[in-house]
Order: structure tokens, then C-alpha cells, then sequence
């Protein structure tokens, strides 16, 4: 899920109720767009409670929205999100 | 304008006792000493490590200050520096004439993923659930810092290096205990590519100041340290639309107040939020104490070393002190005026006279710069 303003066009995949650039508090909802091409990844190895042990941090493009997920394997090219945050190469 | 009076810590680490009696003996002494008219408690996490709400309360009344007015301040990580502007306002509106600031946080009841975890709260919801935390942002920053300024990964590990030798120094501190770059290196990778002396610990402790108007600072003390600047700024805590992981702004906008209101633009000793090795790099730069895109340099020529030309984190900073949320800011304080008033032991930097801290929240969230100085 991606948040566009209705105003400015602003968008980010985590919803506030009121957009940063423009003020305006209206957006679009756009639904199904989940992959994305992989910026940057990075390995973490302590990682927080009620996690897998180890994965790979992802920040990735959506549309030219930034959306971070984790992937638990070795993260390339165009990644594709899943549930609970999880993505995976495509 | 304020002035530190007095000061006291505890000695940071894992600790056996409770929160209200880290608290008492950081402040015990100063509150026998000084009549005290309002109590700012710096503390984040006492709900979330310790089962505990109101420890304001809970510690006047244990300090046997019942009837003394106290309010919490939470800004998590930069809880001790918000503490302090929050103090400087009292004092400015002259609600209060003698505060005592105490920063205070028991964290290592929990293991290390429930530390992890609670203070990753901090994030947006859908960061978090991604697997984000404070330190993996570290090792997202120090990738992008290498990349962007060809810097060696060396130069972070140079920095622990420097911290814990400074740590050594300090009897308050957690790691009293030098490390090779060797070992800093060789150590296990928390989030890659930095290590695990390239992260603070889990602390326990308490940190306490005292705090007047300017006019009545040499009543209490020939020596006080005057607070000659203090500014504060945030941003979005959604780290995916900042537009540069390496720009802090906060930090950066911080400094830029305190130093425009202090009237100074060069001090002789900083103490910063070196949660993680690269933060210091990247805050240093930000404040204009190291060049932009070449502070790494300054990590081979001893240049931020205790003697060198800008000394860094004397105290050990958060990496080796350690980083018990709500007193680290405070406690960054403590060390600006144990080093203006000559009184910083072996690590004393020659003809210290005006210092600054940053206090950070979260990965640059928000951020207070402060300067210290011996005159008002």
C-alpha cells in the first residue's frame, strides 16, 4: 500500500494524517504494488525480539517510493514484498 | 541565561540495583547540599525495562523530597538533553530557582534482543515490522558513508579504538578496557559492516546536574559552567523518506542554534552520540567540528584524541562509557563540566574552556546541541 496526496502528490508507504510537503490531509490509497528494484542491503545479525536470527535489510523502489523490508535470502534485483514486512528476490 | 552548580554519576554498567536507587545515588549528595525547588527526571524506557510509571514521583518521594514538584522527560535516546533545555526553562521563567536534572535507566533486567526490540519501538510501526533497528541504520549509514567518501572501514573501527582508551580513563565508565583495532575488527558483526566494540552496551546508571540563573551561580561555586547555547531540532522519525541517510539535520540545525546563541563557533572538546562508531563521524561533520565527507581522515592522525586538536567523547562517549538512555545526555554534562573546571583527571584536555554536547533521539529524530563555557 502507497499513500499519494491528493494535493501534491506527495507519497510514502506509511500513513500519516497530514502530508509533510503540502498540508493537505487527503490521499489515494493505491493498492498492489509490491515489487520494487533493490537500492542497498545489508546483513543484521543481532537482531530484535520475536525475529528470525539473521537476514538481509532491503530498502527498495517502488514507483519511486523508498519501502525497507527484510529478506531472508541473499537480496538482488527486483524484490517482491510479502507479508509481515518480509520481501524476497523476484 | 543558566549555570551548572554541582554535579554527580553513578558509575555505569550492569548494576544491581533498582532505578530509584541509581537515582539516589547519583543525587543523594546534591540534594543534602543545595535546596532544591523542582526535580527534572530524564527517563524513557522505566515503563517498558522496569514496570514502573511516574518515576519522577517515585524518586523525589525516595529521595524524601515529597512535596518538590517533578516532571518526567522522555525523548528517548535524547531524553538527558531535552531534560536539560526543559530545566533551562524553568529556570528562564523562573518557575524554579535550584533544579536538579537526574537522567536514570535500568535496561539490563532484559537480554539483548528485548532491548533491541523495545528500543526499535521508537521507529514507525511499518519500519519496525520490516526488521529495522536503531544499530542495523548504523550499518546501513557506515555502508553508504564508505561508498559515497571512499572511506576505509578501518576508520569506524579507529574510533572505538579511540573511545575505549578514553573509557580506560574513566572510573564512571562501563568498558574500562582498551581495545586493538585487531579485535574491534575481528569482533562478531552486529549489522554489517560494524562490529560489536562499535556499539554501545547495555548500561545501567544514573547521571545528576544542579541548575541556576546565571546571577546566582557564584553564591553556590567559584568555578560554575554556564550553558551559553542550547538548541533543539527534529525530523521524521520515517527513515525511508529522508532524503539522504547520511544528512542529520536535526543535528545539524542544532548546532547551528546553539552555537549562533552562544556566540561561538570553535569549542575545545564535544562530547556526541556515538551510539554506533559511524554516528560520531557523521555528527562530528554535521557540527562543523570535521570536515564534510573527511572526518574519517581525523581517526588516523589522533586528531580527535584527548591531546589532539579537537577531542571527541573524553569521557569514552556512549561507546565505552556506555548508554544508559536516559542518563547518557546528562551525564555528557557531567563530563562538560569536570572538564571546564580542570577537574577531568587523566583525561584532561589542556585549557578546556568551552565544550559542547549533542543528545540525540532515535537515528537523528531529534537532537540537543549545548554549550558549555567558563564565562557567561
Amino acid at each position: 500500500m502507497i499513500y499519494r496526496c491528493k494535493n501534491c502528490d506527495y507519497k510514502t508507504w506509511i500513513k500519516r494524517a497530514r502530508c509533510p510537503k503540502c498540508g493537505a490531509i487527503e490521499f489515494d490509497e493505491i493498492q498492489g504494488d509490491n515489487k520494487g528494484y533493490l537500492l542497498v542491503s545489508w546483513k543484521l545479525t543481532a537482531t530484535p525480539d520475536g525475529f528470525e536470527d539473521v537476514y538481509w535489510l532491503c530498502l527498495i523502489n517502488i514507483n519511486g517510493t523508498k519501502v525497507f523490508c527484510r529478506s531472508l535470502k541473499e537480496p538482488k534485483g527486483v524484490m517482491i514484498i510479502k507479508d509481515n514486512g518480509i520481501c524476497e528476490p523476484m | 541565561m543558566v549555570a551548572i552548580i554541582d554535579v554527580n554519576l553513578t558509575r555505569f554498567g550492569k548494576r544491581k540495583e533498582n532505578p530509584l536507587e541509581l537515582a539516589a545515588e547519583a543525587s543523594l549528595s546534591l540534594v543534602r547540599k543545595y535546596e532544591i525547588d523542582f526535580v527534572v527526571v530524564s527517563n524513557t524506557y522505566s515503563g517498558e525495562f522496569n514496570s514502573i510509571s511516574g518515576i519522577n514521583n517515585l524518586i523525589t518521594t525516595y529521595l524524601g523530597m515529597d512535596s518538590t514538584p517533578s516532571i518526567r522527560v522522555d525523548n528517548t535516546s535524547g531524553s538527558g538533553g531535552s531534560a536539560i533545555l526543559v530545566a533551562k526553562s524553568l529556570l528562564d521563567s523562573r518557575i524554579a530557582n535550584t533544579v536538579l536534572v537526574i537522567g536514570v535507566e535500568k535496561m539490563s533486567d532484559k537480554n539483548t534482543k528485548q532491548v533491541t526490540s523495545i528500543i526499535a519501538s521508537l521507529l514507525s510501526y511499518e519500519e519496525r515490522r520490516a526488521g529495522l533497528t536503531l544499530p542495523s541504520l548504523a550499518g546501513l549509514m557506515a555502508k553508504e558513508y564508505m561508498r559515497r567518501y571512499n572511506a576505509p572501514r578501518e576508520s569506524f573501527a579507529l574510533v572505538a579504538v579511540k573511545n575505549h582508551l578514553n573509557g580506560s580513563l574513566n572510573p564512571f565508565a562501563h568498558i574500562q578496557k582498551k581495545v586493538t583495532l585487531e579485535e574491534v575488527l575481528k569482533a562478531p558483526v552486529i549489522a554489517e559492516p560494524l562490529t560489536l566494540y562499535e556499539f554501545t552496551p547495555i548500561s545501567d546508571g544514573a547521571a545528576s546536574i544542579v541548575m541556576v540563573r546565571n546571577e546566582y551561580a557564584y553564591s553556590f561555586t567559584k568555578k560554575p559552567v554556564f550553558i551559553k547555547g542550547i538548541g533543539i531540532s527534529s525530523d521524521t522519525s520515517i527513515i525511508s523518506e529522508r532524503d539522504d541517510i547520511l544528512n542529520m539535520n536535526a543535528v545539524r540545525r542544532a548546532g547551528i542554534i546553539a552555537k549562533r546563541e552562544a556566540k561561538v563557533e570553535k569549542v575545545d572538546f564535544a562530547e556526541l552520540h556515538d551510539m554506533a562508531t559511524v554516528l560520531e563521524i557523521v555528527e562530528a561533520e554535521e557540527l562543523g567540528l570535521l570536515s564534510k565527507g573527511e572526518g574519517w581522515k581525523a581517526y588516523y592522525e589522533n586528531y580527535t584524541a584527548i591531546n589532539g586538536e579537537m577531542p571527541i567523547n573524553t569521557s569514552g562517549g556512549l561507546n565505552a562509557k556506555g548508554h544508559p538512555i536516559g542518563a547518557s545526555g546528562v551525564a555528557q554534562a557531567v563530563e562538560a563540566f569536570l572538564q571546564i573546571r580542570n577537574e577531568a583527571g587523566s583525561r584532561q584536555v589542556k585549557n578546556a574552556r568551552t565544550g559542547l554536547s549533542l543528545s540525540m533521539a532515535g537515528f537523528g529524530n531529534s537532537a540537543t546541541v549545548i554549550i558549555y563555557s567558563d564565562e557567561p
